[in-house]
């Protein structure tokens, strides 16, 4: 490793650092707004309607809005695993080499699986791209920061492939700036979703699973007393 | 004056500290789960067609997606770092007139709160929360369109939102007693009112005793052959609807509610029924405990699941070929989607009628009629509101039923409507009138 490769490598553990702090900030934030205390009596349980929102809730068939644009689910799916897996990508470039488990995994992994997810997730991101730019209600419905954070994390992918292919430093390189921007960028964009992702769709399934509306309930109301 | 220069009117005697104080309104109703959901939305516009407005008039304003950035936008640029240094990135706006007018317009004028949006959203964002916060906003700058709040005002002043008189009320009760006498030969078959110490104290829609007395009737001949011990109030305490759940105004909503709270306290009755209402229903079981901040110390129920308990435990006798027509269920949002009351309407009707089809969607997935969210009072959105039933009006030609079958008075009149705009040629009916038709 080049003095560069070890300037470059300790920006990105920085902005990592950054964007986590960024990230933690805003959920401060939001617990300061405090909990709503509940004065109904319950009909089902928040955990139950949780454990729902993230498991049988979040299939294709559950959703219409899925099952009417499974092309686009489809390439939400292929661009968010490619997200995470050219992070994974970046942690076996950075510190792999010092990290025995990542240095011995298979050669399967290496050359197919890995490169594949990469292709998924650059043309998912490429086209979701794309969509936005020619759907009217997407435009519409867009600001300036959408078209942003899906270039910077289409990028981030891109180039990681292309890394992991043409095995080039100045490849690299260029994908570790990538990295740096896109993680310096977190706070200040949509990809904050990749926690409030999961904050929200915890108290979607509490809110309805109080209510005994999730898990869908069969016998809910068909037992009084 | 119309509507529209109304609005515009008290747009512009707005001050700005009255601005600034709506906004603290709507702070004030957010908890963390809400801010969360405001920082949610990825604009990836799947939500779209899940809104019977945008799928019977696609058009940008009618997105859900984009009645929420409405609200994020004021979110952002007030309460986010980034919405303030950098508004024109993240799309953060200010909120002057020209947005609260947009609010208005969006979340009056093109929402029904039917929630269809929320189940359908990648994340999961209950949209209606928070159009509820920016409806709550708006009440109080007094922005709530003057029939919805007229009819808020009704049941502060009169304890139903008809504006009844007591007397008026009482004599209905009377008269559909002596119908119900003649109909199941029974002098002793009663409606009885105010009697201390009964089980049940049963609410129902104004609406009935003004234009559905068939609908009430029916109900009491249900209680009547269960040999249940009923009441209802003669005073506030009978009308189970509440549009403070609508207009948002939160001490509102609690007077309105108290009204049923203070008459369960009166009549000392083990258990609050709430009689076929979508929102009625949301109102009493899970909201009103919460504008009222305290827990209610007995059961709040709706009449379908005493009607299914009444044909489970063989206390009612039904004869399903009484009913022979073609019948299909419409699902209110507010009981169903909101309220988690799914499955006691279509057991009951298996058991009442012998041609039962479901449509298609249905349950919670189920399509808004249309006249949910206070859209039923709001004659300057009327015209939105019946092209946006066209949703539902072809969900029901497409189930080809003679009947639709629905458990809440304010469906009953957007179908009504629907039946005549798009000439759909059905009878329209509550769960109750198809249980007693079937009774034997
Ligand atoms: S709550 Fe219903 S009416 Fe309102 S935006 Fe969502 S789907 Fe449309
Ligand atoms: S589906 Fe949800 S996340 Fe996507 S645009 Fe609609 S509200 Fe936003």
């Amino acid at each position: 490793m080049t003095y560069l490769d070890v300037f470059l490598c300790c920006l990105i553990l920085a902005t990592i650092v950054w964007a986590k702090c960024g990230l933690l900030f805003m959920w401060l934030r939001t617990k300061y707004f405090g909990k709503r205390k509940l004065f109904a009596a319950p009909a089902g349980t928040p955990c139950g309607g949780a454990i729902y929102a993230f498991t049988k809730g979040m299939m294709p068939w559950a959703k219409e809005s899925v099952r009417e644009h499974l092309l686009s689910y489809a390439l939400g799916i292929a661009y968010h695993a490619g997200i995470f897996t050219a992070l994974v990508v970046l942690v076996m470039y950075t510190v792999g080499s010092y990290w025995p488990a990542i240095r011995n995994i298979p050669a399967i992994f290496i050359y197919i699986i890995i490169p594949l997810l990469l292709i998924a997730g650059a043309i998912g991101g490429i086209s979701l791209f794309i969509k936005r730019l020619l759907d009217a209600t997407l435009r519409g419905i867009s600001c300036p920061d959408d078209y942003i954070s899906n270039f910077m994390a289409t990028t981030f992918t891109a180039l990681a492939l292309a890394s992991l292919i043409m095995q080039r430093l100045w490849v690299s390189r260029l994908w570790f700036v990538s990295a740096i921007i896109l993680f310096a960028y977190i706070p200040f964009s949509k990809i904050r979703h990749c926690l409030f992702f999961f904050i929200t769709r915890y108290n979607f399934g509490a809110f309805f699973g109080y209510r005994g509306c999730m898990p869908p309930n069969r016998d809910n109301g068909c037992k009084l007393f | 004056m119309s509507e529209l220069d109304e609005l515009e009117v008290k747009l512009k005697a707005l001050t700005e500290a009255e601005i600034e104080s709506g906004l603290d309104v709507f702070k004030s109703k957010l908890r963390e789960a809400e801010v969360s959901y405001l920082n949610s939305c990825v604009h990836c516009g799947l939500c779209a067609n899940s809104c019977h407005y945008n799928r019977a008039m696609p058009e940008l304003e009618n997105v859900p997606a984009r009645k929420l950035e409405h609200i994020v936008s004021v979110f952002k640029s007030k309460f986010t770092t980034i919405g303030r240094i950098a508004p024109g990135l993240v799309g953060a706006r200010p909120f002057n007139r020209e947005m609260i007018r947009a609010w208005v317009d969006a979340v009056f004028g093109r929402c029904s709160l039917c929630g269809r949006c929320s189940i359908n959203c990648t994340i999961g964002i209950p949209m209606p929360s928070l159009f509820r916060a920016a409806r709550a906003s708006l009440a109080s700058m007094g922005l709530v369109p003057s029939d919805l709040q007229a009819t808020v005002d009704n049941s502060l002043k009169y304890g139903n939102n008809m504006a009844i008189e007591k007397e008026e009320w009482v004599e209905t009760v009377e008269w559909i007693e002596e119908e119900l006498q003649a109909e199941v030969e029974d002098t002793e078959a009663r409606l009885p009112l105010d009697k201390v110490g009964a089980k049940y104290l049963f609410t129902v829609n104004p609406r009935e005793a003004k234009f559905f007395p068939l609908s009430l009737q029916a109900s009491a001949k249900v209680f009547w052959a269960a040999k249940e011990d009923w009441t209802m109030a003669s005073d506030a305490g009978w009308d189970l609807t509440n549009y403070g759940i609508f207009n948002c105004n939160d001490d509102q909503a609690g007077a309105i509610i108290s009204n049923l709270t203070n008459a369960m306290e009166r009549l000392k009755c083990k258990v609050l029924v709430i009689g076929e209402c979508g929102h009625g229903y949301q109102s009493a079981r899970w909201m009103g405990p919460e504008w009222l901040k305290k827990h209610f110390p007995y059961p709040v129920i709706s009449f379908l699941e005493l009607m299914y308990e009444y044909l489970e435990q063989g206390r009612l006798n039904v004869d399903p070929n009484k009913n022979t027509q073609l019948v299909t269920l419409h699902d209110p949002c507010n009981l169903v989607r909101h309220g988690g009351i799914l499955e006691p309407q279509r057991r009951i009707l298996r058991r009442v009628v012998n041609n039962f089809a479901e449509m298609t969607p249905y349950g919670h997935e189920n399509y808004c009629c249309g006249g949910g969210g206070g859209q039923l009072s709001m004659g300057k959105y009327k015209s939105r509101r019946l092209k946006a039933g066209s949703v539902k009006a072809s969900q029901i030609s497409s189930s080809k039923a003679k009947i639709v079958a629905t458990p809440c008075h304010n469906c009953v009149d957007q179908l009504m409507e629907l039946n005549k705009e798009y000439s759909l040629k059905i009878q329209i009916k509550t769960v109750a009138e198809l249980v007693a038709n079937a009774i034997v």
